[in-house]
């Protein structure tokens, strides 16, 4: 064979390989990546052979800047890693400072943490099941999710003064007591907001476009989520039984009831049930929450200079996308040494190219969607 | 062929059910401002943009240029300049750049004097350029009365004005 033949062949082969297979850029600006993700997908005709997800558009060097910040400056800073759940972030952050300094914060900030939190995981739901319906078609299921989502910004705007970055925790406890009639307006949200869910089921769960959309796509199966060391609404929708509010309770979750929802096939449609039914846990604990609240001190005494001891921490939280947790080692100083962040999005980002293989480009944006991904968070 | 029918049915019906529980939401008050014609009630608590605040008597800054906002800021969008020494301390120049500020409300936490406010209401703060955003000490010289983290509330929450003469008490967080 000539050198010429030789080459053609080449160029045939090549060409008959690019018609079957393609590589394409899902992202950085695709509307149904929420952020800059960029998705390297390799299709057969519809269907998605691979999938290289690429991070790193929104690395702000969060854990860097958190070196060269006193332990209090850190705090805003939190904030903008999981901006859908800012106070879980700064719950993540102060935990595990207090654990390291040894603080211990009174009941009534432990209580108004619960109830705040989960006020949050509620909220963080929300936003995500009205952006998921977005990205399936379903815009109305987006406006009321976003309507009861803004009345919960408007309770935390009422506390904290702020929307979206709160900044509201601190290190001993919460930076100020609620204001007066302000559990009142929790009860009222929760009156009006438990008739809103069977609504949304009758968007969702009962509709059988939405039960087809996503019944049996993008499964994960239990072994995949434990060897990708998947948490939160991913894990347990793949039918593990791990939530730390349980397995380890941190603040004072101990004394709640409630109960972890749990998927059986770990598909989209059981990490979107997961979530409905975790909204109607978070409503529980808010209720227990607030019959039990004590009256008191909501800060500890802290230094104004706060210096931590020689050692390091490992503390962690359950965030509505999964297990959050901060690492910090301390020098003695004024700032911490090392201080790393373990993003739950990111973790469970990097199980997507297991997810996708198989099913049609339509579907990875359910898939991808169904993740509950914050790229803030992803990149840090 | 007749599950197929049969899912197309369901689909059509499914679509129905959800469509009039829309329809009813068609017919009930619209939760929407309309922002720029009508404005919502911000709560006191709003972090806004700073003032420093005065001597409702002498009308003077109560800031003493003592710097621990500008130490506490994680930003470091304060900056000032102290002149005189003891209590005739006061702040030669004073700015914030409102460009870098991330609302956290730590400076007005740390403040001892109960100096600086951002409890204000002001949050329209579009502006032209950069420049527009930063703010020296005479823009942000108060006009009035501001309450702060350490005024006293009434129990309805609104902020209780001190009276004339009673000057900067240290009444503990109240907000």
């Amino acid at each position: 064979m000539t050198t010429v033949n030789l080459h053609l062949q080449q160029v045939k082969e090549r060409t008959a390989e690019s018609m079957e297979e393609m590589w394409v850029n899902m992202g950085p600006q695709h509307p149904s990546t929420h952020g800059v993700l960029r998705l390297l997908i390799k299709l057969d005709g519809e269907v998605v052979r691979e999938c290289i997800p690429y991070m790193g558009y929104m690395h702000r060097c969060h854990e860097k800047i958190g070196e060269n910040r006193a332990y209090v400056q850190i705090i805003p800073y939190t904030d903008r890693l999981d901006y859908l759940a800012s106070m879980y972030n700064n719950w993540a952050y102060c935990l595990a400072c207090e654990r390291l300094m040894g603080i211990q914060i009174p009941e009534r900030a432990e209580y108004l943490r619960v109830l705040i939190g989960e006020l949050q995981r509620i909220a963080s739901h929300l936003i995500w099941l009205g952006t998921f319906g977005l990205d399936l078609g379903n815009f109305t299921l987006f406006m009321w999710c976003f309507r009861e989502r803004e009345m919960i910004l408007d309770l935390f705007e009422a506390v904290s003064g702020q929307r979206l970055n709160y900044s509201f925790m601190r290190i001993g406890g919460l930076a100020l007591d609620v204001p007066e009639g302000w559990l009142g307006d929790v009860k009222a949200f929760l009156q009006w907001f438990k008739p809103r869910l069977p609504e949304y089921d009758r968007l969702t769960t009962d509709n059988i476009i939405w039960q087809k959309r996503i019944q049996g796509v993008g499964i994960l199966t239990p072994e995949d989520a434990v060897s990708y060391a998947c948490s939160g609404p991913m894990l347990r929708g793949s039918g593990i039984r791990w939530d730390l509010r349980k397995n380890d309770p941190y603040g004072i979750y101990d004394r709640f009831e409630f109960d972890i929802p749990v998927g059986t096939r770990g598909d989209v449609w059981d990490r979107f049930w997961v979530r409905r039914q975790e909204m109607e846990q978070s409503v529980r604990i808010v209720e227990q929450a607030l019959t039990e609240i004590p009256p008191g001190p909501v800060l500890a005494p802290v230094a104004k200079k706060l210096r931590a001891p020689v050692g390091d921490i490992y503390s962690r939280v359950e965030s509505p996308r999964g297990e959050l947790g901060d690492y910090i080692v301390a020098d003695g100083s004024e700032k911490p040494y090392r201080y790393k962040v373990r993003a739950p999005t990111f973790v469970n980002l990097s199980a997507l190219p297991v997810m996708l293989p198989g099913y049609l480009v339509a579907d990875a944006v359910a898939v991808l969607g169904s993740v509950d991904i914050v790229l803030c968070e992803v990149d840090r | 062929m007749w599950r197929y029918l049969r899912e197309l049915w369901g689909g059509f019906w499914s679509i129905i059910l959800s469509m009039q529980i829309t329809l009813r939401y068609l017919f009930t008050r619209a939760v929407t401002v309309q922002y720029p014609e009508e404005k919502r009630q911000l709560p006191v608590r709003a972090l806004t943009r700073h003032v420093l605040t005065v001597d409702l008597d002498s009308k003077e800054l109560k800031c003493t240029a003592c710097d621990m906002c500008a130490r506490i800021c994680p930003a470091n969008c304060i900056h000032l300049e102290g002149e005189g020494k003891g209590k005739a301390r006061r702040p030669k120049w004073f700015v914030i750049d409102h460009n870098l500020c991330m609302y956290c409300n730590l400076c007005v936490e740390v403040c001892p004097f109960d100096a600086i406010s951002m409890y204000t209401g002001m949050y329209e703060l579009g502006g032209f350029s950069r420049t527009s955003l930063v703010y020296d000490m005479e823009t942000m010289h108060a006009d009035g009365f501001y309450p702060t983290i350490m005024t006293p509330r009434s129990p309805a929450g609104a902020a209780v004005k001190p009276p004339a003469g009673a000057g900067a008490g240290k009444q503990g967080r109240k907000a």
